[in-house]
């Protein structure tokens, strides 16, 4: 049976000190410590812990009394419930379906996940527009704004050659990418490159560009249409592009 | 608005109009919020980048994605006219992570996972690491679709992706949530049995190994490259 490993209890154990010196170690008499429960006047932090490895108890996890050798005292004050208000609960989930939020939730999970500071081409880009489009007065993110951006890129061609039937290959997990940032590489299907990074808008514009490249082809070639419908996403014995199998 | 292209309206309301205007070239029109705006445009820019083939048939190349502004002193105006070209950064070539993992210095080379080479887009960001953890990240199902797998095995305590002449096998789990795996394959392309002593004599698996398989779907996978292993 696998065990945690806890502090013996010791009923002389010194009350706990009141806050910490400079050197990490617990002086009494002053302000409220960050941590009340751990602590001896006097002792490093480092020294305190070293002091639990030597006295430290294995304790299998079946044991009745478990509960009872948490030393962390219980304290009101972090059991409290804070009463809401049906107003305040209103505007609460008001707040939480807004597109602001639901933005802000995507940039910090995205920021929390994905390194930027190596991203010099992201990095570069953004600042470019930022600079662009930055306005004398008021806020930048609430002002709608226009652009064109036109590509030297023909994705209809890249589609051809990599031997896909037609375009929705960009949605499958067969179409594999390399990233990098200039340090480490990052191997992801396109469609989950694009969620893990522009987890909201990136999808539409991939599915954007499906239906251009599905519409340019239809233009082109009335057949084409048909072509594409009813085409059906590579097998796995397809070659994956821009990466391809082992042969 | 962008009746004579498919249009896809975003989250925030920002529309984008997509257009394939002659060979070659590819027109996107965007109007909306900024945020949306700018993060349009990264995307587009990465699937320039990343999907494109390379002109090395050998080697493994960095693709970049370069931006200008067209009609510097009329950017007060919109909306905003922005050129996006691709090229392959040519000094870079056999630099960079990836291209060390490459180095045939023990008999299995990288490129053999490879039927082509592959194109590298580079300068976007991906998932931080903790510090000195080299490979290539990739997910579970593009390793068994490289080593074109059809599932996983549990051989003797160890995770094997196994396919006609590659495998790759799961050495440990390497920090939190990480698991670092090694390619093993016949260069010659010959059948690669599970019966092979690198399969059966590398990496056997622990007690923490076993837990690693019911992480294995949450998990990060690193694909590494120690020579001295081979």
């Amino acid at each position: 049976m696998a065990g945690v490993a806890v502090k013996s209890q010791d009923p002389d154990a010194p009350e706990p000190a009141e806050s910490s010196n400079a050197d990490g170690s617990f002086a009494s008499g002053s302000s409220r410590p960050i941590a009340p429960w751990v602590g001896i006047p006097g002792v490093p932090v480092k020294d305190l812990v070293s002091h639990w490895l030597v006295d430290m108890q294995e304790v299998p996890l079946d044991n009745p009394d478990l509960d009872d050798l948490d030393a962390v005292q219980e304290r009101k004050d972090m059991d409290e419930r804070i009463d809401l208000s049906e107003m305040d609960m209103s505007r609460i989930n008001h707040v939480l379906t807004t597109t602001s939020y639901t933005w802000l939730k995507s940039a910090v999970q995205s920021r929390a996940l994905l390194d930027y500071t190596r991203a010099s081409t992201l990095i570069s880009l953004r600042r470019t527009l930022a600079s662009v489009f930055t306005r004398p007065r008021g806020n930048r993110a609430l002002q709608k704004h226009s652009v064109v951006v036109k590509m030297s890129w023909d994705p209809c061609h890249f589609i051809q050659e990599q031997g896909y039937g037609g375009s929705d290959c960009l949605l499958t997990a067969l179409t594999l990418t390399c990233t990098d940032d200039e340090t480490n590489t990052q191997l992801l299907s396109c469609i989950q490159y694009v969620r893990q990074t522009w987890p909201l808008i990136g999808e539409a514009v991939v599915s954007g560009l499906l239906e251009a490249i599905t519409s340019a082809r239809t233009i082109s070639d009335p057949k084409a249409r048909s072509r594409v419908i009813h085409s059906k996403a590579p097998t796995s014995q397809t070659p994956a592009s821009p990466l391809g199998h082992v042969y | 608005m962008f009746t004579d292209s498919p249009a896809e309206t975003l989250f925030d309301g920002t529309e984008i109009g997509i257009q394939v205007a002659e060979e070659g070239l590819l027109k996107v029109t965007c109007a909306g919020l900024f945020d949306s705006l700018s993060e349009t445009t990264e995307v587009l820019a990465w699937l320039g980048a990343a999907l494109r083939e390379s002109s090395h048939p050998e080697m493994i190349s960095h693709s970049l994605a370069r931006f200008s502004l067209a009609g510097k002193e009329k950017i007060e105006q919109e909306p905003l006219c922005l050129k996006l070209d691709f090229g392959e950064a040519e000094e870079e070539l056999l630099v960079g992570e990836l291209d060390k993992l490459t180095i045939n210095e023990g008999g299995c080379c990288w490129k053999r996972l490879f039927k082509n080479p592959p194109v590298v887009a580079k300068g976007f960001p991906i998932p931080m690491r903790p510090d000195g953890l080299a490979g290539l990240e990739i997910s579970l199902d593009a390793m068994a679709l490289l080593v074109n797998a059809p599932r996983l095995t549990v051989l003797n305590h160890r995770a094997v992706l196994k396919g006609h002449n590659a495998a790759t096998v799961l050495k440990d789990r390497s920090r939190g949530s990480v698991m670092r795996w090694h390619v093993i394959c016949n260069e010659d392309g010959s059948r690669l049995p599970f019966s092979d002593p690198r399969i059966r004599t590398s990496f056997p698996m622990n007690e923490e190994g076993r837990d690693d398989l019911e992480r294995i779907q949450d998990a990060r996978h690193i694909l590494g490259w120690p020579p001295s292993v081979w």
